[in-house]
């Protein structure tokens, strides 16, 4: 380690190794940059670590409990079926999250990206300055890109500690909780209330909007929350949550809804209302970076900041806090930097994902922002009940809906409920993405029988000719 | 139910416009999002759309008043549905309304722009393949321009090279000489049969007229200086002759001195920041800006316009080259809007290519400096070695707001500018 003021020159450091920055600095590395990752806790970021991969392990070993636990209509009788919690949690952390975040380092050496460990902290349009616990390391960079991420929202009435948890808390439960309260009913809250409800708990969400799973319209969620209740889950929504109280078994929260104050207790409360930009401790005021009211970084759409060689990408920007957004945006940071042509953030459609009980999944437009923006649209939906593997599966719940532009039947939205929804949505938006219109998608062979279908079933009742419906 | 419509905020900061023409009259029953008046503001005439259904039953001014932003309008009587989208969404297309530029143009429609050109999606979209929309990018092809082959209108890989081609052959010629710099010929104002033939009397104002004279009114008051200068820009002459030819062949564009001028004064701007900055006498203080928006003094048949250049110290010397032309072209053909001739910070005027030397430009809006670019003139001038040669002599104007700027910072200003424009070499190294 180098202490002292002499700065090391390194041609492009990229500070962050979430889905954002690690693929930033690979990309970077493969077109001909000389590249330094810096990361103040563990490789693969708030996503491999304590984030969307743990989280889904959590979540499919709640959907298999439930399935050994619950009566099935197909005959499939696993009596006594009982979960061993530790080795669940030790199965996340070794074999998911450790298999995941090693691999990634591996990739990052593969790729001769360097990685620094510690805390980036900009000196100025030049210089960062890397804290480490004895000492720091002053680099000089001609390129620099910004992939910090983001951090739970606290809530000041109601601090973090105990049986108060932010996410990552709640992914790393020694036990089960028995009740579990959640305030924030969005897709974090909803995901991490759906994966304890299908391992036994009882789960109380507070929600301050009128609606939770923000982002996906009543039809998409109704087959979510009818199944989330039918588990015992319950719903408060337009509640304001105002203080908690714990002692050494359980927690009381007290909230305001229907105008009157109430009360619930369990035995942890995750506070799941939202994520803030970490752009606070970077020491951007030491630079010409600007950021806007709400503290995310300003970058047009090259991820170019206001300093020209200083880049950002994900959540410390604009848009939705998503994985794969933050990933495309450093790979087209990174070609930015290589003066690739490609360096220009040109999508259509950017697809989202809850992972509920029933997947939501959405891409490009929606019945909501038709109407909104008085699109010229057309819309058709294919449910999975007529979908035969859907049916094998005892999964036929929820739809395919396509939205398609009346004049020249181009997709430009569609959203999936159900089975697999997550990876159906993937066709969509390359549907939407290359322009195909429900008449490409139709005079598409799609394999029988598969949750695929679905697409062009709802693609033909597009064309006016369906078959199944 | 009675509802009354407020003047919208039709612009970026508009605080009054003139309602030019009353396109309903009372009695008339009409629709959310009908056309209700025409509103002259910011040289732009645009129409005003109504956010209510109903009856008219009142008008509160007569046509030709002006009315500040929240003056009632219409009194209506009717449903109040779409109340709340008292926003942008009441304003139409902006357009230049006919008196003022003859234009043939009208506003593309949202779906098939023609039967040979890309379909383009009820969102705005084209149907291409990113590949495709990357390629047309790089080009600096307007996708919803090139005919397409491809199914269902899809504009194919083939469709982008081969427009590529047709554009270099067929369209750069026209667009060449249209947008020189940014004065227009003479041959144009003698070509614009629709020129009043002056006589004798009086005549009124143009609405565009009437817009600078009013501009123009309350920069009287401004104290303001100008410093004269002169620059040998030999070498830049030389550069640019060198790169005229790679702009015209691998980007299509004309180079011209202004793009160098803009570039050159966004660098001064910077590092002189009072000279892009605001004075705000009531609350006695200097507004400094962060950005360089820099205005382009843009002749028409019409009048004088200042569409901007965002960000100009940020940006190439070609992609500014892009800009004037496109800028220009958009005075011109009348498309363009009022957001694009807001927030400027410092202007650049233009001379040079009618023959003009020095003159005294005069400060535009709430800005504190302008620069007058006057000819580049073959004089003779004393060299390094003492002997008499051959100049290549610029001709600057700098005219600023002596509440703001001082006689010695307004000539260290000049001075640095003269540095950047006498040799592109040192100005690689500065901007």
């Amino acid at each position: 380690m180098v202490v002292g003021a002499q700065a090391r020159e390194i041609d492009t450091v990229v500070i962050g190794s979430g889905p954002g920055g690690y693929v930033a600095a690979i990309r970077a590395a493969d077109l001909g940059k000389k590249v330094v990752i810096i990361e103040r806790d563990n490789i693969g970021g708030v996503c491999l670590n304590i984030g969307c991969i743990p989280l889904k392990a959590l979540i499919n070993v709640g959907h298999r409990y439930r399935e050994a636990t619950e009566e099935t209509p197909f005959g499939l009788i696993t009596s006594g079926a009982t979960l061993d919690w530790q080795q669940t949690q030790n199965w996340k952390q070794n074999k998911v999250v450790h298999t995941l975040t090693s691999g990634v380092e591996m990739l990052l050496k593969k790729h001769h990206v360097e990685i620094v460990k510690g805390e980036a902290v900009f000196n100025d349009n030049e210089t960062v300055n890397v804290l480490q616990e004895d000492g720091h390391e002053l680099l000089q960079f001609n390129n620099a890109i910004i992939a910090t991420g983001s951090r739970p929202i606290e809530i000041p009435t109601i601090p973090f500690g105990g049986r108060i948890v932010d996410s990552t808390g709640a992914l790393a439960f020694t036990e089960i909780p028995k009740k579990l309260i959640i305030i924030g009913g969005g897709v974090i809250g909803s995901e991490i209330g759906g994966a304890y409800a299908n391992l036994g708990a009882q789960v109380t969400i507070i929600e301050g909007l009128d609606h939770t799973l923000n982002g996906f319209d009543s039809e998409m969620t109704k087959p979510v929350l009818d199944d989330f209740k039918a588990h015992g889950g319950v719903i408060v929504t337009s509640a304001i949550a105002k203080k908690a109280t714990q002692t050494d078994t359980e927690v009381t929260l007290v909230y305001e809804a229907d105008g009157k104050e109430q009360s619930i207790t369990g035995d942890y409360l995750l506070v799941a209302v939202g994520r803030r930009a970490n752009t606070d401790g970077l020491g951007l005021n030491n630079t010409d970076i600007k950021v806007d009211s709400k503290g995310l970084i300003i970058k047009d759409d090259t991820m170019r900041t206001s300093v020209p060689h200083i880049y950002a990408i994900g959540d410390i920007v604009a848009g939705p806090q998503l994985a794969h957004k933050a990933s495309f945006e450093g790979k087209i940071a990174a070609a930015a930097i290589a003066e690739d042509a490609q360096a220009r953030d040109l999508h259509y459609s950017l697809p989202s994902v809850a992972y509920t009980q029933y997947e939501l999944a959405t891409t490009g437009e929606t019945p909501d922002s038709v109407k909104v923006n008085h699109l010229d649209a057309k819309i058709s939906k294919f449910p999975f009940v007529g979908n035969g593997r859907a049916i094998s599966m005892d999964q036929a719940v929820g739809f395919v809906r396509l939205i398609s532009d009346k004049s020249s039947n181009a997709l430009i939205g569609a959203q999936v409920v159900g089975p697999a929804a997550s990876d159906l949505i993937s066709e969509l938006s390359l549907a939407i993405e290359n322009g195909l219109t429900t008449k490409d998608i139709s005079l598409t062979i799609h394999p029988h029988p598969t949750l695929g279908e679905a697409i062009m079933d709802a693609a033909e009742l597009a064309d006016g000719l369906p078959i199944h419906i | 139910m009675t509802e009354i419509f407020k003047m919208p905020d039709i612009g970026e900061g508009m605080a009054e416009g003139d309602i030019t023409s009353w396109l309903v009259k009372v009695g008339d029953t009409i629709t959310a999002d009908d056309p209700v008046a025409e509103v002259q503001n910011d040289k732009l005439i645009q129409e005003i759309l109504s956010p209510y259904t109903g009856q008219v039953t009142k008008l509160f001014v007569d046509a030709g008043t002006t009315v500040e932003v929240g003056d009632p309008l219409i009194e209506f009587d009717g449903d109040s549905s779409g109340e709340n989208n008292l926003d942008n969404s009441q304003v139409s297309q902006s357009s230049i309304s006919s008196n003022v530029v003859e234009t043939e143009n009208s506003t593309p429609q949202n779906t098939i722009i023609n039967e040979n050109n890309a379909v383009q999606v009820a969102n705005g979209r084209v149907l291409a393949m990113p590949s495709v929309r990357h390629l047309a990018y790089e080009k600096n092809i307007d996708l919803t321009k090139v005919p397409a082959t491809g199914r269902h209108g899809h504009v194919t890989l083939a469709d982008v090279e081969n427009f590529q081609e047709l554009d270099s052959s067929a369209s750069t010629q026209p667009k060449m000489s249209t947008t020189s710099q940014h004065e227009p010929s003479v041959a144009a104002y003698e070509k614009n049969e629709s020129a009043p033939v002056l006589r004798e009397g009086r005549q009124p104002m143009t609405p565009v007229r009437k817009a600078i004279a009013k501009a123009m009114d309350t920069q009287v008051a401004i104290p303001t200086v100008t410093n004269f200068d002169s620059v040998d820009v030999r070498k830049l002459v030389d550069h640019r002759n060198a790169f005229k030819e790679i702009a015209r062949d691998d980007k299509g564009l004309r180079l011209t001195y202004l793009a160098y001028a803009v570039k050159a004064l966004a660098a001064v701007a910077k590092k002189f920041p009072e000279l892009n900055a605001s004075v705000d006498m009531k609350a006695q203080e200097i507004v400094y800006h962060d950005d360089v928006n820099m205005g382009i003094a843009v002749d028409s048949p019409a009048g004088l316009f200042v569409p901007v250049i965002k960000n100009a110290d940020r940006k190439s010397i070609f992609t500014i080259a892009q800009e004037i032309t496109d800028l220009a072209e958009s005075v011109r053909d009348g498309s363009i809007t009022s957001n694009q001739m807001q927030g400027g910070t410092i202007t650049i005027s233009n001379l040079g290519s009618a023959r003009g030397t020095w003159f005294t430009p005069i400060i535009n809006g709430k800005e504190v400096a302008i620069l007058g670019l006057g000819s580049i003139l073959k004089e003779p001038i004393v060299n390094d070695d003492g002997e008499l040669a051959v100049g290549r002599n610029m001709k600057l104007s700098l005219t600023y707001d002596h509440r703001l700027i001082d006689g010695m910072l307004g000539q260290s200003a000049l001075n640095y500018l003269k540095q950047l424009l006498s040799d592109p070499a040192y100005m690689l190294m500065e901007v």
